[in-house]
């Protein structure tokens, strides 16, 4: 019974927005308390059922403990405490950090690759399909997974809705006027690597389907988590 | 101002675990009792909310915690901080002028 009731002032410590540092000494020292005074009610020749009343009465419901701790924004999770930051800028400059990283290591991969692709064909198809998936990867696959995760770890949290969903549509613009190109070829010039960012009115039809569609592959776990959050609520009432 | 006192007794609860930490360490539960001996129940200071205050404290570099073993049981003290002190000495001295000058008005209105 008291356990379900720490676990309950876990959840409810978490869903406030207390950092996990505060929240686990939070539990332990309210537990510890909780004991301490169930041994002396015990020692005072109460039954064990009049002692954990008297216990619970001592510590204060749950709730007011949720709401104290609610009350001081010091003991709130950084995330918690700058949403607009954490679940619109972050993302950005995550994604874009990325990027940067795995191009910085594609471009690394060709170099040492060189003297190997100078003696080798490749094919047509192989260039394609390669221009292809780095475009997919750097303009949808990793911007959507990126924006994903943030909205996840928002709803998690209990972030405001319109945080991570300003997250997912900013990110989702920012992916959609950036442009990679990844040319392999064998012989002479083995590869060329490129990137730039803009917007082209002849474009702007494709950069806004792009747009849509990684913003969709990032709403649909957010959705899905949603969904799953409420029927564990609907469950439990 | 209401008239149940919590605007005048603000920040006392804060005076009052900084003073008796000056002392000695103590865990949560030590202080909660000691606050109740001492003031001999005229001070409460609800169990369960001494951590979210504590906790308070520490974010602001007031008190220091320290987990010790006790019993199987880990168990957290909390220890005065070098600004704890001097938030104490502050609160200390804020408090005294506030009480000698509701005593005197007490006084003199005792004495008409």
């Amino acid at each position: 019974m008291s356990e379900g009731r720490f676990s309950e002032l876990r959840d409810g410590l978490l869903k406030a927005g207390i950092s996990r540092r505060n929240v686990r000494r939070a539990v332990l020292e309210v537990e510890d308390h909780f004991h301490q005074l169930l041994e002396a009610a015990s020692a005072r020749g109460l039954d064990e059922k009049s002692a954990r009343a008297h216990a619970f009465e001592a510590l204060g419901t749950n709730r007011l403990l949720i709401e104290r701790y609610a009350a001081r924004p010091e003991l709130r999770a950084w995330p918690n405490r700058w949403p607009a930051l954490w679940f619109t800028l972050v993302p950005l400059g995550s994604y874009l950090a990325v990027s940067a990283a795995a191009m910085a290591v594609l471009v690394a991969t060709v170099s040492l690759m060189s003297a190997h692709l100078h003696q080798t064909h490749i094919p047509s198809g192989v260039t394609l399909f390669m221009a292809l998936a780095v475009r997919v990867i750097f303009l949808g696959l990793l911007p959507a997974l990126i924006a994903a995760v943030f909205a996840v770890l928002a709803h998690r949290r209990r972030i405001a809705l319109r945080w991570p969903v300003a997250g997912i549509l900013l990110l989702s613009a920012l992916a959609s006027l950036i442009n990679v190109e990844f040319t392999l070829t064998g012989g002479a010039s083995p590869g060329q690597i490129g990137a730039g960012i803009g917007v082209s009115t002849g474009s702007l039809l494709s950069q806004s389907v792009r747009a849509l569609m990684v913003a969709g592959a990032a709403l649909t776990p957010l959705w899905i988590a949603m969904r799953r959050y409420k029927r564990t609520r609907a469950a439990l009432r | 101002m209401t008239d149940n006192g919590s605007s005048l007794m603000a920040g006392v609860p804060e005076l009052v675990v900084l003073r008796l930490l000056a002392g000695r360490d103590m865990y949560g539960y030590e202080i909660a009792r000691a606050v109740k001996m001492l003031t001999r129940d005229a001070l409460s200071i609800g169990e369960g909310v001494l951590y979210p205050a504590l906790h308070g404290m520490e974010a602001r570099g007031l008190v220091r915690p320290k987990a010790r073993r006790a019993g199987g049981r880990l168990r957290i003290y909390y220890g005065l901080t070098a600004r704890g002190r001097a938030r104490l000495a502050r609160l200390t001295d804020a408090w005294r002028r506030m009480s000698d000058g509701v005593e005197s008005i007490l006084g003199s209105a005792h004495h008409e």
